[in-house]
């Protein structure tokens, strides 16, 4: 059986710079990919098939999670096809990298110690990091070149430190609304930050600048500008000859000795059972499936699954606190040609209050309203109390809506308060159809992130209120977003009260990393990629120096 | 619980059956039917909309609710929703439009009806607006009703199959 050098499990944001950095020096790697691959010329604007159904996703009958809710008086579990609220982001070649919308954001060096800049919050588990921002910083540098990030730069209190003042790119073109925007913050004396995104804005290597296709967030992008792991970073470690890519292959176990990983075991797409060795193993598969394998791989020395002496794994999962709002405009604020300019980015965000002097607050994102227009007329089929519209009402509401105004969404981003109520399991009594234990996830919320959340909706409510917006209304909630996960494996110097090292080593095992979202203690008031990518670059950068 | 509200609740209009479902049990074609003419209810056409049947709103419902990717739950839901519907309203096929609406409303009144009428507006919403590929929006119509402009590239595969 040919051992490789390292065997990747996923191919998101955490696997593409390991990948990327470790078959340039030579070394032999293989990604197991739970999807298929696709390619540029593979994916297409299709809301049917890449929103409406579980073509990219499993199907949830087939594999599923379980949620568990605290209702009245205790935890209930919910399995997902249930419910239909899907915890899948992507199981395709890079992973949910391919469907973000790039809204690129850093941490700043407090997010790394916040429990010593802000102490603990009473029933939070908040840690500080054992690196520092400066460990990081020039792994962020690099993510803008290699990724992609399109910007300018910004002035503004909170501004974490640079090593180069502008981006790697230059900024994506902007929606006419950004004016009064910018204006209305003005008129506040609120700053209006300008959003980067991993979207090229020109053209790097064999991929193409954007081309303001209007469908964005949650489609892959069909000219390789936006920075998936695929595009930006697995593509040209192909071209090295020595990645080796697995598509369609479940990793539903790893093996171990006392002392090390030993192999991988994975289902192929007939649902064939192999196996495959190498000296060294990363697991990527995003937080909550890569917990979950760890909990599913216990053997005889390890009865309560890999790299879990410490008890830890699973534990502390951190997803993004907040909510949205929205506001509406239409001919009166902008002339119609304007307002309905189609495929600019708005690309705006406030963050003056990223830190206050009592408590971290954190990062609001505004944007269009996605174009998806099923997705958007869905949600204009009822009347104010509930009830289905249908015929000529109905009729009517699309036309008006769709028509006449357009939707400012404004997206709100706090610290998810780690805690005790927070984590993802396995039950022997939820299986998936190959029959392995699937994720539960406890989503209990610390009060302190609704609490945060309103407070910044408050001030994107006064923005969006002096640009004049009609109909505004806003939903901040404790429950958590799907698509940012983060936690379970966090890394520490401590084995007792952690999972992995500094580097994201296994404190049980010198050849096993984990690079997604896991290592997180605590995962800043922004969306968590730009810091999986850069995480996984400074993880490349020491596995050099082992292997 | 909910199936048989429905039926309690909207049958005591008490039309004598001129159709007979249970004929129709072999396959779905007598549901398939039904469902066509309360599209005609449901999305009408308007000064500002087309109609059901300009979008093809049955059909795309027929041909894509057999795809392996659509929600089999759904798909027997909404066929036996019609049965049910049917059973309650024998005579809701031989009814002129006002008829028709009364129905309807009085459909969407009780909760299992309710639940049917929104499957079929969230089904009539996607044969409106999905890329024509799938058998709906015909010509774009839907699109063009409300000046939306699609992204590119448009799918030449359904399903995001790969060729």
């Amino acid at each position: 059986m040919m051992k490789y050098d390292i065997c990747i499990i996923g191919s998101g944001a955490g696997a593409g710079p390991i990948a990327y950095e470790l078959t340039r020096l030579g070394k032999k790697v293989l990604i197991l990919e739970k999807g298929p691959i696709y390619s540029e010329k593979d994916v297409s604007k299709d809301e049917i098939a890449f929103v409406r159904r579980d073509i990219v996703t499993p199907k949830l009958k087939d594999e599923y999670h379980v949620i568990e809710e605290y209702i009245e008086d205790g935890w209930y579990k919910f399995p997902t096809y249930e419910t239909g609220w899907s915890f899948w982001n992507g199981n395709i070649l890079g992973g949910s990298s391919n469907f973000m919308s790039g809204y690129f954001h850093r941490l700043k060096p407090n997010d790394f110690k916040l429990k010593t800049v802000y102490g603990n919050i009473e029933g939070a588990n908040v840690e500080d990091w054992p690196i520092s921002y400066k460990d990081m910083e020039p792994y962020y540098t690099k993510v803008e070149s290699k990724v992609g990030v399109s910007g300018s730069f910004t002035k503004y209190k909170h501004h974490e430190p640079r090593s180069k003042k502008e981006y790697a790119y230059p900024a994506l073109e902007e929606h006419p609304i950004t004016k009064l925007f910018d204006k209305s913050c003005k008129e506040l004396k609120f700053t209006s930050y300008r959003v980067p995104r991993a979207i090229l804005s020109t053209s790097k290597d064999n991929r193409n600048p954007c081309y303001y296709s209007n469908y964005c967030g949650s489609y892959a992008c069909a000219s390789g500008a936006k920075g998936s792991s695929r595009a930006s970073l697995l593509v040209d470690a192909l071209k090295t000859g020595n990645l080796t890519i697995k598509s369609e292959s479940f990793v539903y176990k790893l093996d171990s000795s006392k002392d090390e990983v030993t192999k991988a075991y994975y289902f192929t797409k007939e649902g064939n059972k192999k196996e495959v060795e190498a000296k060294l193993f990363v697991l990527s598969a995003q937080a909550v499936e890569s917990s979950r394998l760890l909990l599913n791989s216990k053997n005889e020395f390890y009865p309560n699954g890999l790299s879990n002496s410490s008890k830890q794994v699973g534990k502390n999962m951190i997803f993004t606190g907040g909510g949205i709002g929205r506001g509406e405009f239409d001919e009166s604020h902008l002339e119609k040609d304007e307002l309905f300019t189609q495929g600019l980015f708005v690309n705006r965000a406030l963050k003056d209050w990223y830190y206050t002097d009592d408590f971290k607050g954190g990062t609001v994102d505004f944007l269009f309203e996605h174009a998806n227009p099923i997705r958007r007329a869905n949600g204009l089929k009822r009347d104010d109390n509930g009830n289905l519209l249908y015929g000529k009402a109905l009729q009517d509401k699309l036309f008006e809506n769709f028509t006449k105004k357009r939707v400012l969404n404004f997206e709100v981003f706090t610290d998810w308060m780690p805690n005790d109520n927070c984590f993802v399991s396995v039950d022997e009594k939820y299986k998936d159809k190959y029959g392995v234990p699937v994720a539960n996830i406890r989503i209990g919320a610390h009060e302190q992130d609704v609490k945060v959340g309103n407070f910044l909706a408050k001030k994107a409510i006064r923005v969006l209120e002096q640009m004049g917006a009609k109909n505004i209304d806003v939903n901040i909630s404790p429950l958590p977003s799907a698509n940012l996960q983060a936690g379970g494996c966090r890394f520490g110097d401590n084995p007792k009260t952690s999972v992995l090292n500094k580097y994201c080593q296994s404190h049980d095992f010198k050849n096993l990393f984990v690079t997604d979202g896991s290592f997180m203690p605590t995962g800043g008031s922004v969306p968590h990629t730009w810091t999986i990518y850069a995480n996984s670059f400074r993880v490349a950068d020491y596995i050099k120096t082992i292997l | 619980m909910k199936r048989r509200e429905f039926i309690v609740t909207t049958s005591i209009i008490g039309l004598s059956s001129a159709l007979n479902s249970q004929e129709f049990k072999s396959d779905d074609t007598f549901s398939w039917l039904i469902i066509d003419n309360v599209y005609d209810i449901l999305f009408p056409k308007t000064e500002t909309m087309p109609s059901a049947k300009e979008f093809n709103a049955t059909s795309y419902l027929q041909i894509n609710s057999k795809d392996k990717s659509f929600d089999e739950d759904d798909r027997a839901y909404i066929l036996q929703g019609a049965l049910d519907f049917n059973n309650a309203f024998p005579n809701f096929l031989k009814l002129d439009l006002e008829e028709k609406q009364n129905i309807i409303e009085r459909t969407n009144s009780s909760e299992y009806g309710q639940e049917w009428l929104t499957k079929l507006v969230y089904y009539g919403i996607e044969a409106l607006l999905s890329d024509p590929i799938y058998g709906g929006n015909v010509n774009e119509i839907g699109w063009k009703s409300l000046n939306h402009k699609t992204g590119k590239p448009q799918p030449k595969q359904k399903y995001a199959k790969v060729v």
